[in-house]
């Protein structure tokens, strides 16, 4: 049988050298599967590093004025992938839009857009350069045979 | 628990519905077989957005059905040392001092996770209301810990 998810919830913690503090469940605690401390310090390390990662391909892209929509495919393919490293160790991220968002300055519906562009293409090499970016983002470019 | 429908988000699936503000917890899970920790998919008043049926649709998903359920107390743990106390209350979370000295000799130990429910018990009795006693309160949930 599969484990049941827990929900992590990102906050803002008050310390600069590690300004996100991952939180869970108390229920989670009980949960036969580890330490919840290291999981959640993980975590934080985890998404910290991603909102930097997020942070320097979104500056990129903001002085890139063709819009290649490669940048933007990496930076869902940054959050496709601590979403899944996340998910293998029991858990998901709650509010998962409102906080990327929050965060990386990337607005709510934007953030989205990257992630079902992300997600309906799986390799970046799918991706043409010299398409812009607002024809991917529409949803109006359709995957190569 | 009062039933409750919402819709999971699924870029694999069909148009269903748009986004709407106001969101809450219900039961259930994208991956386990269990009822789950909780999905914040259903009509709410919590911070966020769900998708809700819409004739025209922009958002894909599916359906899911189950009944609503209150988000469970946060957790987490910070390095507070000019801090003496077990933990303390910010927003929604309980944050435990990992470096009390009773923490840091339970740390790894079977006796780890009782220390994180008591640090939540006596967090939690610094905000009973009216002449509740905390210590009547604390012994209360850890005895509900106890039983589980």
């Amino acid at each position: 049988m599969m484990r049941d998810k827990f929900p992590i919830r990102i906050i803002r913690g008050d310390n600069p050298k590690s300004p996100f503090k991952a939180t869970t469940v108390l229920d989670r605690v009980s949960d036969e599967c580890g330490s919840v401390r290291q999981d959640l310090s993980l975590v934080e390390r985890d998404y910290t590093a991603l909102v930097l990662t997020i942070n320097h391909f979104a500056e990129a892209a903001k002085s890139d004025k063709r819009k290649d929509p490669r940048l933007y495919w990496r930076i869902g393919d940054e959050i496709v992938r601590f979403l899944s490293r996340i998910e293998s160790i029991g858990f998901y991220l709650s509010r998962q839009n409102d906080t990327l968002a929050r965060d990386t300055g990337i607005s709510k519906s934007s953030t989205k857009k990257i992630l079902t562009f992300r997600r309906r293409f799986p390799k970046v090499s799918l991706v043409n350069p010299s398409i812009p970016w607002a024809h991917y983002r529409a949803n109006k470019v359709a995957l190569p045979e | 628990m009062e039933l409750a429908e919402g819709i999971i988000e699924d870029s694999n699936a069909d148009l269903i519905g748009t986004l709407v503000e106001g969101v809450d917890v219900m039961t259930g899970d994208t991956g386990g077989e269990g009822q789950g920790a909780g999905m914040e998919i259903a009509q709410g008043d919590l911070e966020g957005t769900h998708i809700e049926y819409n004739d025209e649709p922009k958002e894909t998903g599916r359906k899911h059905e189950g009944r609503k359920k209150r988000p469970g107390l946060m957790i987490s743990f910070e390095k507070a040392p000019d801090r003496q106390n077990l933990g303390r209350l910010v927003d929604d979370a309980v944050l435990i001092n990992e470096t009390h000295l009773a923490y840091e000799k339970a740390k790894g130990t079977a006796a780890e996770n009782y220390h994180i429910f008591l640090a939540v018990a006596w967090v939690l009795s610094n905000y009973l209301e009216g002449e509740k006693s905390p210590q009547m309160f604390i012994s209360r949930f850890l005895s509900n810990w106890g039983n589980q």
